[in-house]
């Protein structure tokens, strides 16, 4: 019995194993024939010992193949997980073979594009930061409440606060006091469409100070894809406001030179239609006088209207010479002046001059010398020539002293132009008041403005003339010593003149 | 002599033409261009005094008008300008046979000096 139960035993393993192998041990027991234990036990055991064999062997191999199975596996889910917990930094040997190592292989490749995505993630990120930071542009990130949740040094620093303080602070804190509706209108604006794009607002920084600047946004998201906050893109346009402030500034000052200009015109006009009209009257005024002066022609005057009448034709004929001057002045500053101009001696012009002054300088008792040298000729309006000489030994008689007066006039070449000199030893002119000789209605003084009868018109037209003949006049004056007025008439107008 | 004043101004040709008078000429007045060519034309003066500046029809037009009527050469004229006249334009007219140009405010003697040279011409 016992051996029975432990024959089936052995059967059944047998029988496992042989099905495990691939291989069935049939055992036919013939009822009609039946066998002896012993037989029977005798004939089985070199089987049964086979089998037994046969079972380590397949127990070895089995625990072989599940080592090797397993374990790169077990491997494998291992870095999974730290993977999964963000940890890329996982080392894969490929072992084992077949399948598993194939799949080990899968698995590191997959890691490696993970791994150079999560570096390519890191540099943008990197780069996205560098940028924030280093940017000339002011960048500020906030929240939905309209709190600062991030800005760049750029902002903190042109606002005049540090990173850290700005963090935190609502928005309109750097909004200039008269653009907080605008800035607040935009933000609400932002808050219901999402868009906020080229909006100018000024800013107000630490100090109370206010500049112009460009808002762009771009927005932040949640997981839902709802906005959570914006970063502004803030740009300074001090430089450009100045810019365009400085071209409308250019416009009207352009607008109002050429209303300017249209003034000048009009009072030009108004100055030539005047002058003109004052002369009229003086025509008849003047030969009225003359005719009364003429004895015999109107009848007798006493001495006392003589006198009268003489006054009055005085003052007339000074007036003419006003009006004459103002006139003059009036045509050379615009340019209306046309010169007749001849070729002629500059030596003999001198000499014609200093011959018709002689009588007047010897009743005033001064000095009266011509020291022009050599043959000088020029091609020029003689005549205007004459009368800026006229004028300037007229101020010179007129602010010389009597007695011990010296007046010297001439000229000479030099450096293709020739120069003419009236040189006195008058008072002199005041170093403040030589900037502006050349202004019209100036007189050094009023006293002297009395005693010369002048019409403050003379060094203008001098002036007027010299330069409408492309030369320039100048003086040097010592106050106390006396004033040396030049000028200079450039010689190669000469020689354009004479080749046309 | 026998003269004649174009002018439009009536202070001014009253005190010539009494000033031309009282030294003994005959002096007749036209006020205004028209009539002074007009006299000119039908009339023969020894001298004529001529204003440049007058409305509608000016001194230029009697002068232009005596040119094509080729009466220019025949009429001994003094023209008689106001100071905005250019040299160019006075040495002009006088190459086109006007006798001389006087800028006004005139002085009368030198007034007179010029009609008893341009007579005499």
């Amino acid at each position: 019995m016992r051996i029975g139960l432990q024959i089936a035993i052995a059967a059944s393993m047998f029988t496992v194993i042989m099905t495990a192998i691939g291989y069935v041990l049939l055992v036919q027991l013939n009822k009609a024939d039946p066998i002896k234990m012993e037989e029977l036990t005798k004939n089985i055991t070199p089987i049964f010992s086979f089998g037994i064999f046969i079972f380590i062997v397949m127990a070895g191999t089995m625990t072989f193949l599940i080592h090797s199975i397993t374990n790169p596996v077990k491997k494998l889910r291992d870095a999974a997980d730290k993977i999964a917990r963000g940890d890329l930094d996982v080392k894969i040997y490929p072992k084992g073979t077949g399948e598993v190592r194939d799949l080990a292989i899968s698995f590191k490749t997959m890691v490696n594009t993970l791994r150079k995505s999560g570096d390519l993630q890191s540099t943008a990120a990197e780069k996205y930061k560098n940028l924030y930071e280093t940017s000339p542009f002011l960048y500020r990130t906030i929240t939905l409440d309209g709190l600062i949740a991030e800005c760049n040094k750029s902002y903190a620093e042109r606002l005049g606060y540090t990173v850290e303080e700005v963090i935190g602070t609502h928005y309109n804190k750097y909004t200039a006091p008269e653009d907080l509706k605008a800035m607040t209108d935009s933000f609400e604006r932002w808050k219901l469409t999402g868009i906020a794009k080229d909006i100018e607002i000024w800013l107000k920084t630490r100090d109370g100070t206010t500049f112009p600047t460009l808002m762009t946004i771009s927005n932040f998201y949640d997981e839902d894809g709802s906005v959570i906050g914006h970063n502004s893109i803030i740009r300074d346009i001090s430089e450009i406001y100045e810019a365009r402030k400085k071209l409308e500034k250019d416009a009207l000052m352009e607008l109002q030179l050429t209303e300017i200009k249209k003034m000048e015109k009009l009072k030009d006009e108004f100055v030539s239609m005047m002058t003109h009209e004052l002369k009229t009257p003086l025509t008849p005024i003047m030969g009225h006088c003359e005719m009364l002066k003429e004895s015999g022609l109107l009848g007798d005057l006493n001495q006392v209207q003589l006198d009268s009448i003489n006054t009055i034709h005085e003052n007339a004929h000074r007036l003419e010479r006003l009006i004459g001057d103002a006139m003059l002045a009036q045509r050379l500053e615009i340019g209306q002046m046309n010169f007749d101009k001849q070729k002629f001696e500059v030596t003999k012009l001198m000499s014609e001059i200093h011959n018709d002054y002689s009588k007047i300088m010897k009743e005033k008792q001064i000095e009266f010398v011509n020291s022009t040298h050599g043959n000088l000729i020029l091609w020029t309006d003689k005549n205007r020539i004459r009368q800026v000489i006229d004028n300037l030994i007229q101020n010179a008689v007129d602010f010389t002293p009597k007695n011990d007066g010296r007046i010297e006039i001439g000229a000479r070449n030099e450096d293709g132009k020739i120069v003419f000199y009236v040189k006195d030893n008058g008072m002199g002119i005041p170093k403040e008041v030589q900037p502006i000789m050349f202004k019209k209605f100036y007189q050094v003084d009023a006293t002297h403005r009395r005693k010369h009868k002048g019409t403050g018109l003379g060094l203008v037209i001098c002036k007027g003339i010299v330069e409408g003949l492309g030369g320039g006049i100048w003086f040097e004056s010592e106050p106390g010593k006396g004033t040396s007025f030049y000028f200079a008439i450039p010689e190669e107008v000469l020689w354009q003149n004479k080749l046309t | 002599m026998h003269l004649l004043l174009i002018e439009d101004n009536d202070s001014i040709s009253g005190m010539i033409a009494q000033y031309l008078r009282l030294k003994g000429h005959d002096c007749i007045v036209a006020d205004n261009g028209k009539d002074g060519l007009a006299q000119i034309l039908s009339n023969n003066y020894d001298v004529a005094l001529l204003d440049l500046a007058m409305p509608e029809f000016s001194g230029y037009d009697v002068i232009e008008s005596l040119e094509t009527t080729g009466k220019l050469k025949e009429q001994k004229l003094i023209v008689l300008t106001a100071s905005s006249i250019t040299e160019g334009k006075m040495k002009e007219l006088e190459k086109r046979g006007v006798y001389t140009c006087i800028k006004k405010p005139v002085q009368l003697n030198d007034l007179m000096k010029v009609i008893q040279s341009c007579a005499d011409a």
